[in-house]
């Protein structure tokens, strides 16, 4: 069964409230906090306007409403984790988020939603976007603790595989005859 | 065996892996190079991208030419393994035997305009005896009484909608995957990680099948992290040796009788054309000058949809599952040759990086948002050979031994891009009238079928070798994995590698019986 429990965190996602408490700046410092789940990152390159900025822009290429802000946040720290460890990644995110204002006259983050997507949508073949598409691509979906969410279920060797856990337990399609479907041995 | 008595074979996998016990039990020296580590099924991991890391050929390559690949994934043309048992331990397990028409595609489809058409220099009555051997050898299901496997999730909705559809021939498949225990290994416990090592060992790969039984022998000396550089050659033309590198970065020369290459149709020309000399300034056994060219990849695509109630397609054996009715040569369909239509799935991490490479927006996040009510197909279909689609050396690149890359031009013909959509639309139609919400009809993946490189030919101009892999240019010098093949077929390659290896096995030992070679 899919995890899909709604819980004060994403209350205040999807109330759009979620951004402000995520990251926090302090004495030039800059934190991902989620006091509710426990988690936080510092980061070391990205300030935060860069980390709100990024934070948006995770979700809105790959938007998941019950997916809470901190998964992508993991993202987020990912890239700065690059920016940190290449001069050329960090030049790319910033002049990218500069850019990104730049086309929207302002705040990108402040813009309405579908004016966000226009702008996105100008950028989208930039190596910058491609840079947060793949980081995005891996830190998402390659998220164990996000694949419940999804209906994964990953390894399956230590459980002895689906042979007697359901396999063939799809029930809402006729059976194929044994001929062209044969009993398990 | 420093000495020069021993068949030196590069590559451990379908053909290399096979070729090298098939000898040994003929009580022929075999020293067995592979270029990969040797890990064992408890290595084996049941995670996507940790299991590509450890298995899969990840020495730099380049792309060109106009399919999507050289766009999404540029150094990653092919998803082929490097680890000794090769792409044996990836495969899927789909064991079909080419059909007698599409060994002989010149006669049955005619003129083609840019294609490279030529018959094999072998018949299906050739090979039947040999086929059959390999299937024994392997354990394919619905040969030598062994029951099909037994159908999971995604079979059921690919089953119902072809059936719905009128469609014919669809079952589990003739799978090389245990259905109930043989010959030592157990039966497939439904895990669902084929691509990723078979965690029970009821797949077959060379790795614990062929290289263990030629271990037994005492014939054999498998030198595992040894990557060829060379083949060498004396001042009378023949093979004398080869020049690889060892774990360590030391290189060794070591003497052969014969050398067999089977590195997969990238490295084995590669190789070949790496191995110039003055005696042969275009790469070894290429008079032709066909060595490299002609790669085939088979025409694939894969077709996804969403369903209302969940599928779990990731349960099982990934590709037990088939519709064979469109594998016939039938231009009414508006192209030459067949293709199957085979159950696949991807784990998450894996659908997310190739349900639509470099896609992102919500219609994306949708489809992976139902990821657990998602049913999947793959299209295998015979591609036209291409002179311009090849492998050459690049000018520039060098890997971490000093050589050149591989790159690897592959451009669509108009058959292949005929023959894709209309399997696209079938497929979309079999989900369809199994209920399905949406369609996704995925482009193809980096290609694991790699193919026709050194191709068979029954005249020397045409092709690289003859109907045994022997080399036109060079006796003592054959060619032993999915490069020989002088078409594609539609049929999955693993069992004709195999088959073909074990047919060259009797040939080698013939003629070095004969002093020959």
């Amino acid at each position: 069964m899919k995890n899909k429990h709604i819980n004060r965190r994403e209350f205040l996602c999807n109330s759009g409230k979620t951004l402000a408490g995520a990251v926090v700046a302090s004495s030039g410092a800059v934190s991902l906090v989620f006091p509710t789940t426990g988690w936080s990152a510092q980061l070391a390159v990205l300030n935060e306007h860069e980390s709100k900025t990024l934070l948006r822009m995770t979700r809105e290429m790959f938007p998941h409403d019950k997916i809470e802000d901190k998964f992508y946040a993991v993202v987020v720290e990912a890239l700065d984790a690059d920016a940190k460890a290449s001069a050329e990644s960090a030049t790319q995110l910033k002049e990218g988020i500069a850019n990104l204002d730049k086309l929207a006259k302002g705040d990108w983050q402040a813009l309405a939603a579908d004016k966000r997507g226009t702008v996105l949508k100008q950028i989208d073949t930039t190596a910058f976007f491609n840079q947060i598409k793949s980081k995005c691509v891996t830190g998402i979906y390659n998220n164990k603790d996000l694949w419940d969410h999804f209906g994964y279920e990953g390894s399956s060797a230590e459980h002895g595989g689906y042979i007697n856990r359901g396999f063939d337990d799809l029930d809402w399609l006729p059976n194929p005859p044994e001929s062209d479907s044969p009993k398990a041995h | 065996m420093k000495d020069n008595s021993a068949v030196v074979i590069i590559g451990s996998g379908a053909g290399g892996g096979t070729l090298a016990n098939e000898l040994c039990q003929k009580g022929i020296k075999v020293i067995l190079l592979e270029a990969g580590k040797h890990h064992t099924i408890a290595d084996f991991v049941n995670d996507e991208w940790p299991s590509f890391s450890q298995l899969a050929w990840l020495d730099k390559r380049t792309t060109s030419g106009d399919w999507r690949v050289a766009k999404d994934f540029p150094n990653l043309p092919a998803w082929i393994c490097k680890t000794v048992g090769g792409t044996t331990t990836h495969w899927a397990g789909a064991s079909l035997r080419i059909q007698d028409h599409e060994f002989r595609a010149e006669t049955h489809y005619g003129n083609i305009d840019d294609a490279n058409l030529i018959d094999w220099p072998l018949t299906l009555k050739d090979l039947e005896p040999y086929y059959a051997k390999a299937e024994d050898k392997m354990g394919v299901t619905r040969t030598n009484g062994i029951p099909g496997l037994p159908g999971n999730n995604n079979f059921k909705v690919m089953h119902a909608g072809a059936k719905k559809l009128g469609y014919k021939e669809v079952h589990t498949g003739r799978m090389a995957i245990n259905s109930r225990p043989r010959k030592g290994r157990a039966a497939c416990q439904q895990l669902g990680f084929c691509f990723q090592g078979c965690k029970t060992g009821a797949k077959w790969s060379t790795l614990y099948t062929e290289i263990p039984a030629a271990e037994a022998t005492g014939n054999i000396e498998l030198r595992s992290e040894s990557h060829v550089l060379q083949v060498k050659h004396d001042a009378d033309g023949k093979v004398s040796g080869i020049l690889y590198s060892d774990k360590d970065g030391n290189q060794h020369l070591q003497k052969a009788r014969i050398v067999c290459v089977a590195g997969n149709s990238i490295e084995s020309p590669r190789l070949l054309l790496n191995s110039a000399s003055s005696m042969y300034p275009d790469g070894l056994a290429n008079s032709s000058g066909q060595v490299g060219r002609n790669y085939m990849r088979h025409t694939t695509g894969s077709v996804y949809a969403t369903f209302e109630k969940p599928v779990k397609m990731y349960r099982g054996t990934t590709m037990a599952g088939i519709i064979a009715d469109e594998n016939i040569h039938d231009t009414s369909r508006g192209f030459a040759g067949g293709y199957e239509l085979e159950t696949l799935s991807l784990g998450l991490p894996f659908m997310a990086a190739f349900l639509d490479p470099g896609a992102s927006g919500k219609k994306f996040s949708d489809a992976l948002e139902d990821y657990d009510h998602m049913a999947g197909m793959w299209i295998v279909g015979e591609d036209m050979p291409q002179e311009k689609n090849r492998v050459t050396l690049h000018a520039t690149e060098k890997d971490q031994h000093g050589q050149p890359v591989p790159n690897v031009h592959f451009d669509d013909h108009k058959n292949d891009i005929a023959m894709r959509n209309h399997a696209y639309k079938q497929g979309t139609m079999v989900y369809e009238a199994a209920g399905a919400k949406t369609v996704w009809e995925t482009p193809p993946y980096p290609s694991t079928h790699n193919l026709g490189t050194n191709r068979m030919s029954t005249k020397t101009a045409d092709g690289v070798c003859n109907g045994f892999g022997q080399t036109h240019d060079i006796k003592n010098l054959f060619i032993s994995d999915g490069s020989q093949f002088t078409t594609g077929a539609a049929e999955n390659p693993t069992l004709t590698i195999v088959t073909l290896a074990i047919r060259q096995a009797d040939y080698i030992a013939e003629q070095m019986g004969k002093k020959n070679i």
